[in-house]
């Protein structure tokens, strides 16, 4: 590495361990940004009828602290961990593709300051509570920027979720070291893994219906306020993703904490193939209980009890997880360390709060439960007490590794037993308080709820300053820490045989594993950590643009300019080749024969398939609802419709060829069929602008009604995509014409065409919807 | 004295739950502060553990399905009951939730604001909804409770069998007045 300075090294990084620790660390900080706010509300709430935040502050903290905590605290923590560990745990040296993770950093951190930046704006930050239920997150009931600037963050969010997603799958998936089959991968990866693929298809509907959110309070397209259905449609979509997402919560620190228990009791897991079992049946069901947050709105009887019967279900698979990791304590050697002592504290938590779940999943009970402090105290006790407690066993785990030094047993010890005490101050009373409604900035004196508030705030207040007490531990132990050496627990993942810290390339010869334990060692060719700019600034673009939709225009201008000057420089990059690597042979069953890029391009595919799904969904909802919705053709001229269809099949069938002419080294043909791709997706634009300037004149603009809104929104999400697929031709284009393609490499030209048919095919689902019925 | 039907069913199914959730947390609890007590620092060969894990998942699948299942049989029975919507109730009270009051409306039509009066033994049918944002109508008391919905109506029976006044709660964020989004039932 030539001589970079501080500053510059952090912001152009793409090394997993550089990246891992930036995560770490911005997720920390988040962690105490949304921690701070806790302890404000808890005073405010700590006796009847305080005056200390008042409703508006109140409800800007509760909400800024609920999605700070779930998007921006604990599951990128546990991300920080994964890019560090899960490559080393793998077997390799990196990502699959590291600029991509940067990338995926950056777009996070800069989307957290966006978020939290919103409570400057006229009117202060989102007051509507995480959930962000419609209607009163439309503009109608809530008009302040501050409400669509956080909706922003999110979906800049989900952009980095999208990424990380990519990332992680295919590097799990190609990148194995040799021998390290799927059932050798430690815990900790699989948890990873199934959060990604909880990610994968949770996200994109989140992204959806912020989208459809956006769109109803800047253009006033009536889709959640709408009276029939809105309110509805919102906690379908918003739900959908919401209840996977507190299992992406949970799961990377769920497996960590088994992967902590198995190290100090000496032994394996037991039943490490059934629990792999169990939580992927959990993963498979979490997507068929969501309806259980919507239990009182009225919805289908039958469909309850069937939601109900799921969600009770669910419980059946964690059940067996936990006790795998009771019955992995039997006849083990025990080792109550900080990290070990954290974990099985986290199993303790967790099933209190597994059991109070079973409660709610009880219709009959959740009539009562629902919008009590109840279910305050339920996703407490998981998403703090078994998930962070168990990433905090994390940290203290990986500590020695990262750093090289071992924290102060003794504080560590310390930190653990105040924590879980004033944790369980902090939430038991919460059960207690099952009539008190939450998210209340204040209650009378006659209500008799003032003492349990009261344990809760001073355990509160405990558990937030009993984080420094690690956080001192760790920023001392790094200068007067004793060294650790390469394995001080006797772990036996890979990550610790390798010296800590980790030199810069990780693995001197890429491992191969015949038992259990690694031995000998692949040579292999030798490995370049990059560093680019480009993920910081095309991120930093983007946050400015989005902070200028909501204060000053300029900046907009300002921000696309910078994006566009990146992205081009990208490109030049990209087309030099600047960043070409050689190809190790891993371990990749199933997916041996699929190259890297393309396996990433379908997996984003399936993350794609599922926004169009939703937005789709969202319309024939609105549409089976809404008396008097007009038939398509009476809109739209089909004739326009079918042009367009033609088009863009037509185009698929030259990607189609541009892809056999280079197989067969045909490069005129090739570049040929390319030029004609790019010339029908650039003529399927321009008809479809024809067609809404068209539509435009006779006043169906978007805001008029639903019928004008989904129409434009779906066909303009496309035409979005259409555009995007654009870029990538244009670049294939410029490649072709500086001879980069041949008849023995031409992945990029096989990626772009699967989205490019993607594309097409999404056309197909919207032709008829739009123009026919 | 329990003040009416839905508050039975509620707690007596909220006690079944208690008793199961209590007994399996304290069995399990044991077993695992005795394991983590007793291996501690355990220093025999690690490898004998012998434990048939495949064994112990299908024993606790089974077992748990089974304490699962029956708890579920007895929720869908409450759940019935208490959603049933009696075909002729004694009086039929439509209630309009908006920011941040509640408005009840009379068989006859006269409106009140905030307050409802009700004689004691009176089977009660609400008709709720919302003429704004979403809400949530709950009376602690009785355990009763329905979403208010913009665009929908949604029905909820009680009964209240013991005179007082019954506080009226709103569940579900709605504003910068949800706090204090009360009324009252007096029940004679
Ligand atoms: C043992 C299995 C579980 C069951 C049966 C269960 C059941 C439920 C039910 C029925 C609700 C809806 C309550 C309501 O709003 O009325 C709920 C809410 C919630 N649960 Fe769970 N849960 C379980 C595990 C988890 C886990 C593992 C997590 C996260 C790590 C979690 C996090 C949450 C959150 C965040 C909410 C509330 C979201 C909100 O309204 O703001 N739950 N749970
Ligand atoms: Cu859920
Ligand atoms: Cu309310």
């Amino acid at each position: 590495m030539d001589e970079v300075s501080f500053i510059k090294k952090w912001l152009t990084t793409t090394n997993h361990k550089d990246i891992g620790i930036l995560y770490t660390v911005t997720a920390l900080y988040f962690l105490v940004v949304g921690g701070s706010l806790a302890v404000l509300f808890r005073i405010q709430l700590f006796q009847p009828l305080m005056d200390f935040l008042g409703p508006h502050k109140f409800n800007q903290a509760i909400t800024l602290h609920g999605l700070i905590m779930v998007l921006w605290a604990v599951s990128p923590l546990a991300f920080g961990l994964a890019n560090y560990f899960v490559p080393l745990q793998i077997g390799a040296r990196d990502l699959a593709f590291p600029r991509l993770n940067a990338m995926s950093y950056w777009l996070y951190l800069f989307s957290g300051l966006l978020l939290v930046s919103s409570v400057f704006l006229p009117g202060g930050g989102p007051d509507v509570g995480w959930t962000y239920y419609a209607p009163l997150s439309t503009s109608k009931f809530s008009p302040q920027p501050g409400v669509t600037v956080a909706g922003l963050a999110i979906v800049m969010l989900a952009a980095s979720v999208t990424l990380g997603t990519i990332n992680f799958i295919v590097t799990i998936a190609k990148m194995r070291a040799p021998g390290m089959t799927w059932m050798r991968l430690p815990m900790f990866t699989w948890g990873i893994l199934f959060t990604v693929a909880l990610m994968l298809f949770a996200f994109p509907p989140l992204a959806a219906a912020v989208l459809l959110l956006a769109a109803d309070r800047v253009f006033g397209a009536p889709f959640f306020s709408s009276p029939y259905g809105g309110a509805i449609l919102w906690g379908h979509m918003f739900w959908f993703f919401g209840h996977p997402e507190v299992y992406v919560v949970l799961s990377p620190a769920y497996l960590l904490m088994m992967d902590i228990v198995a190290t100090f009791s000496g032994r394996e897991l037991v039943g490490k193939k059934y629990i792999i079992y169990s939580i992927f049946a959990a993963v498979v069901l979490s997507f068929v209980v969501y309806i259980h947050h919507m239990f009182t709105t009225g919805i289908n009887p039958l469909v309850r009890e069937v939601y109900s019967v799921t969600t009770e279900t669910i419980s059946i698979p964690f059940g067996v997880a936990t006790l795998s990791v009771i019955a992995t304590l039997y006849k083990g050697r025990i080792r109550l360390t900080t990290p070990m002592l954290f974990a099985v504290g986290s199993v303790f938590l967790f099933l209190i709060g597994g059991s109070t779940g079973v409660y709610l999943s009880s219709v009959a009970l959740d009539h009562w439960f629902r919008g009590t402090y109840w279910v305050v105290g339920h996703f407490h006790y998981q998403l703090v007490g078994a998930g962070l407690m168990a990433l905090f066993a994390g940290l203290y785990y990986y500590y020695p590794k990262m750093t090289g030094r071992m924290y102060n047993e003794k504080w560590g010890k310390i930190h653990f037993i105040i924590s879980f005490i004033s944790f369980n101050l902090l939430y038991f009373p919460m059960f207690l308080l099952y009539d008190m409604p939450r998210r209340i900035y204040t209650y009378q004196p006659e209500t008799g709820w003032a003492p349990l508030n009261m344990v809760a705030s001073i355990g509160g207040w405990i558990f937030a300053f009993s984080f420094l007490i690690m956080v001192v531990n760790f920023y001392r132990s790094l200068r007067i820490g004793a060294p650790a050496g390469e394995n001080p627990w006797e772990a036996d993942s890979l990550e610790w045989t390798i010296p800590s810290p980790p030199p810069e390339h990780d693995f001197d010869t890429i491992p191969t594993m015949s038992s259990v334990s690694a031995d000998g060692g692949v040579e292999t060719v030798e490995h370049v950590h990059f560093h680019s700019l480009m993920p910081f600034l095309i991120s930093l673009s983007i946050f400015i643009a989005f902070v200028g939709l909501a204060t000053s225009i300029v900046l907009t201008f300002i921000g696309l300019l910078v994006l566009f000057l990146t992205i081009a420089n990208w490109y030049r990059t990209d087309i030099l080749e600047r960043f070409s690597t050689k190809e190790i042979e891993y371990e990749a069953y199933p997916f041996e024969g699929v190259v890297k890029e393309k396996l990433g391009v379908w997996v984003l595919v399936a993350s794609e398939t599922l926004l169009f799904a939703s937005i789709i969904g969202a319309y024939l909802f609105l549409r089976v609802r809404t008396p008097g919705w007009p038939l398509s053709y009476t809109i739209h001229d089909l004739r326009i419709g079918l042009i367009n269809t033609i088009i863009l099949l037509t185009s698929s069938l030259t990607i189609a060829l541009a892809l056999a002419y280079v197989k067969h080294g045909e490069m005129g043909k090739f570049k040929a069929s390319l030029f004609a791709t790019f010339i029908l997706g650039g003529l399927f634009i321009v008809i479809k602008g024809f067609e809404w300037s068209e539509l435009a004149s006779e006043g169906f603009i978007i805001g008029e009604n639903l019928v004008a809104s989904t129409y434009y929104i779906a066909t303009g999400l496309h035409a979005a995509h259409v555009l995007a697929g654009l870029l990538g031709i244009l670049y294939l284009i410029f490649k072709a014409y500086r001879g980069k393609f041949n008849s023995q490499k031409y992945v990029g030209v096989e990626s772009i065409g699967i989205y490019w048919h993607f594309v097409d095919i999404v056309w197909l689902f919207l032709f008829p919807l739009f123009y026919l019925i | 004295m329990a003040p009416g039907p839905t508050a039975d069913v509620w707690y007596s199914l909220f006690n079944l739950y208690t008793t199961a959730a209590v007994a399996i947390n304290i069995l399990i609890i044991i077993i695992f502060i005795y394991f983590l007590y007793k291996y501690r620092g355990y220093r025999a060969d690690s490898s004998a553990g012998g434990i048939d894990a495949k064994k112990l998942a299908i024993v606790f699948v089974i077992v748990s399905a089974i304490i699962f299942y029956s708890l579920e049989f007895y929720t869908l029975n409450a759940m019935r009951f208490v959603e049933e919507v009696p075909e002729n109730p004694d009086m039929v009270i439509e209630v309009d939730a908006f920011q941040w009051a509640w408005k009840f409306i009379y068989p006859n039509g006269t409106e009140s604001l905030g307050t409802l009066k009700v004689p004691r033994g009176t089977l009660v049918l609400f008709k709720v909804t919302s003429l704004d944002v979403h809400h949530k109508f709950g009376i602690p008391a009785l355990k009763a409770s329905i979403d208010a919905v913009p665009g929908r109506i949604n029905y909820l029976w009680v009964r209240f069998d013991e005179p007082g006044t019954y506080t009226v709660r709103c569940y579900e964020l709605c504003g910068l007045g949800h706090a204090n989004m009360m009324a009252q039932i007096i029940v004679t």
